[in-house]
């Protein structure tokens, strides 16, 4: 009888040598590890994937609005007043004070408006906010002068955009405005329209007329965007929580105060209902299919061990104690957990999956039951009588 | 013996169909996530339209291209920039390039055809907004009138032949639409070929000497398109030369065709100058030689106007070299009829009778009419892609109205306000063959210097009526621009009915059987596919010829993707799931057998025997765990379903049973080949060296 | 002297159908350096015995005791790890060890080191017969006298003084049949073990220093 040595000895090493003797049932096991990392990882990074998705679509996207007379018409034939523009822009905050940060809510306000002009002769003087308030210069080319750019139109000063062919006297426009405005002004020429429009000088739309002349215009079309779709329910209310907007309605009696706002946002909506509802779906997927992962590991384990219970029972036989057998088992197993877990943490992020704390809990708790079937295997195989199993037939 | 085995152990038995059962759970879960997923993302789609728009069209693009060589036109149709040699392929040859184009769903070929409204008023550009006159809206249908004039001068035109300049007073409107102002009494209106091309005028058979067709002091009934709108620039002129306008009401003007005038360079004093007033328009149809009747001729090559009775004048036509003659039939309805005293005695007269029996009640017909759009995607119309029309009240036409042709249509709202209709009443529609004509026009001098095209649909005529009265359910209301601008002729009108192709198959076969130049095209693209086709287009030398709507799909595009990997993830787990499980079960089964089927050879038994008591016992196993695991996952999955669409949707028990057969499949031939392969080995037990 | 003595051993134990009465009041003893053999018919209780005796269980009535000490006091598992090797008639080697790690299997239970355990089950393989070149074969590729002489030299590598054999030659020709039987009498008389073998063999039991015959349970005679 040889003295005993301190440690483990060579056992646990030889276990994991006779692992490799015994490829299929080891390359099962460690597959079905590999396999529960992977749908661990990959189910959790398929939820992470398709929230940050939805997240940047909400970023992305900008749902248009178009202003409409209350019963949701006339868009490119508004009466609208200019104030109504400047509220959307948020300089109507001492109005009403909850529109005071409606800028933040809204983005690229477009409007127009036109004027006749007496001179030039047969021209229209066109008030934009931005070069896309008006579809005629969709496709026109702007040549601003050295200095000017599109800015020119959102500010206040008195400058215009004239048609590459019209005439002037220098770098400044005369300009009068048809009866019964009757005023006249010089505008500076900032730049020049070809491929638009032959009878139309654009001008800023916060341009002032005349000294004390700041008063109010009709426009005729308005739209704008809401860009931050996160908050579009948000927005939407504290648009139509004003008694200047509302939600357009086909058979509303006009009151002279407010105007309708189309939110095309229908489609949008829809689909970001089809989006979430998807994400729940595999939210709800997710654990279900990690029990069943979990179910079979654990029955892959047990089975796979079952068939070594004799071998087990002849430990016992030579005195190896059940804990140890336990613990031998779970050793092998938590090997080939491990080798597997790690191919299938490689397969993971090979396929673009992406390895995060989440998925790897889910990954954890699959390798714990697939050793858990195996730890009952061991446990039942150790617990039973060594001796019935002894006189057993091969 | 094998059964025997199983009824022995039930618990490993057990424990081994649970475990297919779980394997099988799995994967019918992870096949069914990702049906429905693909169903979620066909959901998704459908509510996406791509669609690509001819754009840059002329209204050259319209014709056949035999029509318009010389005119840049090459023999093959496509055109040639005069500055600098360029080729552009023509309209035919892009679009049939482009049906072939990767990505392109279909073309949407849209109808226009005018309809009969029995019970409905039309509504005209002044019904719309009285401000405006647009004869995008009015033309042909709503302004045709029937006029009581008297002549008041003749001139010969001095530059050229043939050509005479007239000039009316009204007497009384004969004939006219309710929404239209009334003639001044007094006021005289002028037409001459400068101002109206194809001005008619009386001439010998040769085509030579022609002669005036109104004597000066005359009443005449005369029919045509009638606008009753004021010439601003008039409004201004006469103000310049310091006369009190005639309205004093500043902004009470409509606009209208003051190049004309300006043209003309008329002094406004000189009593030839246009009057302000009220113009008589368009005498006859179609309207004018560039785009009016190319699309029509006999087997002369006659220009021959699509719509019977509203034929030209005897007149010379110049086309490029050649000189043509167009006569109307002789019993083509009059241009106009010369009569004395009060025009209502006329009327009763024999020569009045076709004024009174068909001239009057074919106006009367046009008035309530409306051009109907047969379409089969509403939401593929520029208008709405643009986001410039929109749905105000009820719904869009669905799939299967548009599939089934169900009497369902969509109208603008203004004319249901107009005519007191709402959603769910029932508009009649007595159907006629479709005419329309495209052309850029009047309106464009509002709202454009380009000229834009639109399409106006021809008269209403008897001899087009298709004898089909549909009643069509109104399922929405949508809103249009009043200015229906669109650089391409791909915008309608709002007086215009959306209705479903299918309803109306007699309008479309008339359309095929007349070879009536389709409008409105769309080609409906697969969502997502934008950059793929303008590609293919561009590498044909035909770049930018179109223009790209997607709803906003492409900002989607991410979220869509991450949704199609997570389907096919979600499969392929579930497979590999299935699989391994499914290894484990053989193995364990066949371990647990093969002792036994050794026994059993060693007794005699033949392998096939063997082979077949093993499958026989193993077989029932593995189709109640994969049967148990088909179920379990359906169950599974329904209560998710349940939770997450909040409707009560049943799994996809179809899709849940061909998953399950599937793998009840691959394991019995897998099991078969095992079973077959154990039954065979050899029974000699050898030293393995 | 009687290292392993049985006192009033009984047995029972309960199976789906029926309470089987295996022992029903065994006494023995069992000295060193002497081979005993246990014989009966089958099924009557003389495997039960030996694995009792082995301390695979412990007796329902009586008792047995190793130098004095109850079974059902000790514990078991380390007792035999150290004092009992058992040999079984299918040999119950472990498939995906080699002959010399099978040998070796009891000295890496006792944490030796590999190189000397290795080294002492070579010594007892070669004491048995097992040529170093089939050292490194697996258990499928010995024939069974060779395995059987491998499951012995595991059960005298961990040094017991107690070995028990159950039918050990039950599945061996007769001439490895008496090469084993050999050798287990020159552990017995040579090394000083206890040796207790059990068989239904009745010419190789003759052969031994002692003959049990059990029946129904109890001890019929002793020969």
């Amino acid at each position: 009888m040889g003295e005993k040595e301190r440690g483990l000895g060579y056992l646990p090493l030889l276990s994991l040598r006779v692992l490799l003797r015994r490829p299929g049932a080891s390359l099962l096991l460690a597959a079905v590890a590999a396999l529960g990392v992977y749908a661990g990882c990959g189910l959790h990074s398929l939820e992470v994937q398709q929230q940050r998705a939805i997240e940047d679509t909400m970023r992305n996207t900008v749902i248009h609005c178009t202003v409409t007379d209350v019963r949701g018409m006339n868009a490119d034939n508004l009466n609208l007043l200019s104030p109504y523009v400047e509220m959307l822009l948020g300089r109507k905050a001492e109005r009403d004070p909850s529109l005071a940060d409606m800028d933040k809510a809204v983005a690229n306000v477009n409007a127009k408006a036109d004027w006749e002009l007496a001179w030039p002769y047969e021209t229209t003087l066109c008030r934009l906010l931005s070069q896309a308030s008006d579809s005629r210069l969709d496709s026109a080319q702007i040549s601003f002068e050295p200095g000017w750019d599109e800015s020119a139109l959102m500010g206040g000063e008195m400058v215009c955009l004239i048609p590459e062919g019209m005439e002037t006297d220098g770098d400044y426009l005369d300009i009068v405005a048809a009866p019964p405005i009757d005023v006249s002004m010089s505008l500076r020429v900032v730049g020049r329209v070809s491929g638009g429009p032959e009878d139309v000088i654009y001008c800023p739309f916060f341009m002032p007329w005349e000294d004390g002349l700041g008063m109010a215009f009709s426009i005729q079309s308005c739209t704008f965007d809401i860009r931050d779709t996160a908050r579009l329910e948000e927005c939407k209310e504290k648009l139509f929580s004003t008694p200047f907007f509302v939600v357009p309605s086909v058979n509303a009696t006009p009151d002279g105060l407010a105007v309708g706002v189309l939110v095309h946002d229908e489609v949008y909506l829809k689909s970001l209902e089809e989006l979430r509802s998807n994400l729940d779906m595999l939210r709800l997927l997710q654990p279900l299919l990690l029990v069943l992962m979990g179910g079979i590991s654990f029955f892959a384990g047990y089975l796979v061990n079952r068939r070594r219970k004799r071998e087990f029972a002849a430990m016992r036989c030579l005195g190896m104690r059940r804990r140890a057998i336990f613990g031998q088992v779970l050793g092998e197993q938590l090997a080939l957990g491990l080798a597997g877990g790690l191919v299938g943490l490689c397969a993971a992020l090979a396929t673009g999956l992406g390895v995060r704390s989440g998925g790897l809990a889910f990954s954890g708790a699959v390798v714990g039951m697939f050793l858990l079937g195996a730890a009952v295997c061991a446990g039942v195989a150790a617990s039973g009588s060594v001796m019935k199993l002894m006189k057993t037939e091969e | 013996m094998f059964h025997k085995q199983n009824a022995r152990q039930p618990l490993a038995a057990a424990l081994l169909a649970l475990l297919l059962a779980l394997a099988a759970a799995f994967s019918c879960i992870g096949l069914s996530g990702w049906a429905s997923f693909r169903r979620q993302l066909a959901e998704l789609d459908s509510h996406y339209t791509t669609v690509a728009y001819p754009a840059n069209r002329s209204s050259d693009d319209l014709f056949p291209p035999h029509q318009m060589i010389g005119r840049y036109i090459l023999e093959d149709g496509s055109r040639q920039n005069p500055e600098d040699g360029a080729i552009l392929p023509s309209s035919q040859r892009i679009n049939q390039m482009a049906e072939n184009a990767p990505g392109v769903l279909r073309w949407d070929a849209n109808v226009l055809a005018p309809a009969h409204t029995p019970n409905q008023k039309g509504f005209s550009s002044g019904a719309a907004d009285p401000m405006n006159y647009i004869d995008v809206y009015d033309l042909h249908r709503y302004s045709q009138s029937v006029m009581a004039v008297r002549c008041l001068a003749v001139e010969e035109q001095p530059y050229v032949d043939g050509v005479y300049v007239y000039k009316f007073e009204w007497v009384e409107p004969v004939c006219r639409m309710d929404a239209y102002d009334l003639p001044e009494q007094g006021k005289t209106f002028r037409f001459d070929t400068t101002l109206i091309a194809g001005s008619p005028a009386s001439m010998d058979e040769e085509g030579e000497a022609p002669f005036p067709s109104f004597e000066v002091g005359k009443t005449y009934l005369m029919r045509g398109d009638f606008i009753d709108f004021y010439v601003h620039l008039w409004l201004r002129l006469v103000e310049a030369a310091g006369d009190e306008p005639e309205h004093t009401e500043p902004y009470r003007y409509r606009y209208t065709t003051d190049h004309w005038a300006k043209e003309l360079e008329m002094d406004p004093a000189s009593p030839d100058a246009p009057q302000q007033g009220l113009y008589f328009l368009y005498p006859q149809l179609p309207t004018d030689y560039g785009n009016g009747f190319p699309w029509s001729k006999d087997e002369v090559g006659h220009p021959r106007p699509f719509v019977p009775n509203f034929y030209l004048e005897s007149n010379i036509v110049t086309v490029g070299e050649f000189k043509i003659i167009v006569y109307p039939p002789e019993d083509s309805w009059p241009f106009y009829a010369e009569y004395e005293g009060d025009w209502r005695d006329f009327l009763n007269t024999e020569e009045g009778k076709v004024w009174r029996d068909e001239i009057i009640p074919n106006c009367e017909l046009n008035y309530d009419s409306v051009p109907v759009l047969f379409t089969d995607n509403v939401q593929g119309l520029s208008q709405f892609c643009k986001e410039e029309s929109a749905l105000l009240e009820g719904r869009f036409i669905t799939q299967e109205e548009y599939d089934t042709g169900a009497a369902v249509c969509m109208v603008n709202a203004d004319y249901a306000l107009y005519n007191g209709l709402q959603v769910g009443d029932t508009l009649t529609l007595d159907l006629y063959k479709p005419a329309y004509e495209t052309q850029s026009g009047i309106a464009h001098l509002y709202a454009n210097d380009e000229p834009f095209l639109y399409t106006v649909c021809m008269p209403l005529v008897e001899e087009n009526r298709l004898d089909v009265t549909r009643d069509y359910t109104i399922v929405g209301l949508y809103t249009a621009p009043v200015w229906p601008i669109d650089p391409d002729g791909h915008g309608f009108r709002g007086d215009t009915v959306l209705a479903p192709k299918a309803s109306a198959p007699e309008v479309v076969e008339a359309a095929e059987e007349d070879k009536v130049t389709p409008l409105l095209n769309t080609l409906v693209l697969k969502n997502g596919s934008i950059e793929e086709f303008e590609a293919y287009m561009a590498e044909n030398g035909a770049a930018d010829r179109f223009r790209y709507y997607d709803y906003g799909y492409s900002e989607m595009k991410d979220s869509i993707s991450a949704m199609e990997s997570s389907a096919l993830r979600l499969a392929a787990l579930g497979g590999t799931a299935f699989l391994i499980g499914a290894a484990v079960f053989l193995l364990a089964s066949f371990a647990r057998m093969s002792a036994s089927a050794r026994g059993l050879r060693l007794l005699g038994a033949s392998p096939r025997k063997v082979t077949g008591e093993m499958l026989s016992a193993l077989l029932p196993l593995t189709a109640a765990g994969v049967l148990a695991g088909g179920v379990l996952g359906g169950l599974l999955y329904g209560r998710v379903c349940e939770i997450v669409l909040s409707q009560t949707l049943t799994p996809d028990w179809l899709m849940i049973a061909a998953c399950a057969a599937l793998q009840l499949m691959v394991l019995c031939a897998v099991a078969a080949c095992w079973a077959a392969l154990t039954a065979r080995r050899g029974l000699m037990r050898r030293k393995q060296e | 002297m009687a290292i392993l003595t049985a006192d009033h051993v009984e047995y029972t134990y309960q199976t789906k159908y029926q309470t089987v009465y295996a022992l029903r009041g065994v006494d023995c003893a069992f000295e060193t350096s002497q081979v005993t053999a246990i014989v009966g018919t089958s099924g009557s209780g003389k495997t039960t015995l030996l694995s009792l005796l082995a301390g695979l269980d412990v007796p329902t009535g009586g008792s047995i005791r190793f130098r004095g000490q109850s079974t059902a006091e000790m514990d078991r598992d380390a007792w035999r790890l150290e004092n009992v090797s058992v040999i079984y008639q299918n040999f119950n080697l472990f498939a995906h060890l080699t002959a010399l790690e099978n040998a070796a299997y009891p000295l890496y239970l006792q944490k030796r080191p590999k190189k000397q355990a290795e080294e002492e089950a070579a010594a007892q393989l070669a004491a048995v017969g097992i040529q170093p070149d089939q050292f490194g074969r697996y258990p499928r590729m010995l024939s069974g006298g060779e395995q059987q002489r491998v499951a012995i030299a595991r059960a005298l590598a961990a040094g017991s003084g107690l070995i028990l054999a159950d039918e050990p030659t039950g599945n061996l020709d007769e001439e490895n049949s008496r090469n084993i039987f050999a050798i287990l009498q020159d552990l017995a008389h040579e090394r000083g073990r206890c040796v207790v073998v059990v068989t239904h063999d009745m010419a190789l039991a003759e052969q031994t220093d002692r003959v049990l015959r059990i029946q129904d349970g109890r001890i019929a005679g002793e020969e």
